[in-house]
């Protein structure tokens, strides 16, 4: 049971944004691309916020979180994009798709940490 | 990092006449190049020798941008003419312009040697060099603007992925070698409305095991393997490439049916060549990455932006508006 997954390809980032997160008294979940996070998202019903990429291999962040909500009709579980793009048009799919909000990389924890706690209920 | 970034390229230079190394030296400057003099060492050496210099040259450089050579006989009896056929065939993409003593042409040459060299001039007519070193070297303009940005958002990048590390970045420079560094290197596409190709990063897989074991990076320094290496590198990139996009690709470019052609790469592993089938120079960046606490050795990585597909630099300055809509990284923005 964890209260936030983060979904990205890369380890690196991972490891960092995980690592955060536990150290800030929460639980977490990885998965390396978005299939894995539909997946992972389907088993457990305790995730309140997912924290994705959007360019990664297999399936992207942004078809993720549009089967979050079509497919899995899962609309009320929280998510933020953390991604290199900072595109309007990508946001603007990103928003329209139910995403909650963009943080465009590199991933300063201490500048999130209060908006995290807030939106998983800690 | 200087405002100032000028473009320049990297020339191996065996020359052994002292008027003409003068006029060579003028002629550098001129165009930026930064000439790497080869000595054949003391007079008791031979032609084997002499090659085996330059060999070692070649081997230590993986990002030339031409050579040049004499036509006379050095103090070891060498000629450049001797030369040229070992240094086509070890690196047969990067231009040769030949010294020559009575002629610019090449002729009485014989055939293989006239195949082997790019141009000739003679100390007489040196005006011909430059337009040799503008057909072959600086074929390509690339915009100072541009090389100066991306060595901004690559040292940020290096800097957002391995903590308190000083970054030093040589000027950037053109180069014709098709010569892979180190062990590792990543590929991006780099698409747009006035560019097309690929962005290079290439470095050493043991120099970044030691940085994830330095505890700098954001992978668990306890046994790192190759795929960790590989995390690292794939990161860099990763950022890198959303820092070109977000600060020189317009948002509101149409990028058209152009997009749709591709080459193919080629990988020589036994040669360590690669091809993106293109002979224009490419830009390159070499940086260094140094702990001042001497937890790691010096990493070193090349970056080469390579626009093997589509080059309109007279269009880079129309996407100038994306980066007033630049982000600040690591701010939260809700919807």
């Amino acid at each position: 049971m964890a209260q936030i997954l983060v979904v990205d390809d890369s380890a690196t980032v991972r490891n960092e944004v995980s690592s955060f997160i536990t150290s800030n008294g929460m639980t977490c979940e990885v998965a390396v691309d978005g299939k894995d996070g539909l997946e992972k998202l389907k088993k457990d019903p305790a995730i309140k916020l997912i924290i994705s990429d959007v360019n990664m291999p297999n399936m992207d962040g942004l078809t993720m979180v549009e089967k979050v909500r079509g497919e899995q009709g899962n609309a009320t579980v929280n998510i933020i994009m953390l991604t290199t793009e900072s595109d309007p048009r990508m946001k603007q799919r990103g928003k329209a798709a139910g995403v909650k909000g963009w943080i465009v990389k590199p991933f300063k924890g201490d500048n999130v940490v209060g908006s995290i706690k807030k939106l998983v209920g800690a | 990092m200087s405002n100032e970034t000028t473009i320049v390229s990297k020339v191996l230079v065996h020359e052994c006449n002292e008027e003409a190394l003068s006029a060579l030296k003028t002629i550098c400057t001129k165009h930026n190049l930064v000439g790497l003099k080869v000595s054949t060492g003391d007079n008791s050496i031979g032609i084997k020798d002499a090659t085996n210099e330059i060999d070692d040259v070649l081997k230590s450089n993986v990002d030339l941008g031409a050579i040049f050579l004499a036509e006379d006989i050095d103090q070891n009896g060498v000629s450049g003419i001797d030369l040229c056929l070992n240094i086509r065939k070890a690196r047969p993409e990067l231009p040769i312009f030949l010294r020559r003593i009575e002629t610019n042409s090449d002729k009485e040459l014989p055939s293989e040697i006239s195949e082997a060299i790019t141009g000739c001039y003679d100390i007489n007519n040196i005006s011909v060099l430059d337009e040799l070193i503008d057909a072959y070297i600086c074929s390509m303009y690339y915009p100072v603007e541009l090389a100066h940005g991306i060595q901004e958002v690559s040292t940020d990048a290096f800097s957002n992925i391995i903590h308190d590390t000083k970054i030093h970045c040589d000027l950037p420079y053109l180069v014709k070698d098709q010569i892979i560094y180190g062990e590792l290197f990543s590929l991006i596409p780099l698409e747009s409305n006035w560019c097309r190709g690929y962005m290079m990063l290439q470095t050493t897989e043991n120099e970044i095991l030691e940085l994830i074991r330095s505890g700098r990076t954001g992978i668990s320094a306890d046994r790192p393997s190759s795929r960790d290496t590989n995390s690292i590198l794939n990161e860099i990139t990763n950022m890198i490439w959303g820092g070109i996009k977000s600060r020189y690709f317009s948002t509101n470019e149409d990028t058209g049916d152009s997009h749709r052609t591709q080459v193919p790469i080629i990988v020589n592993h036994s040669q360590k060549h690669i091809s993106f089938g293109s002979t224009e120079p490419q830009l390159c960046f070499k940086y260094t990455l140094k702990d001042p606490e001497k937890k790691f050795s010096d990493i070193i990585l090349y970056q080469r932006l390579v626009f093997n597909l589509s080059w309109s630099p007279e269009k880079f300055a129309e996407s100038d508006q994306a980066v007033d809509d630049f982000v600040d990284g690591g701010e939260l923005e809700f919807f």
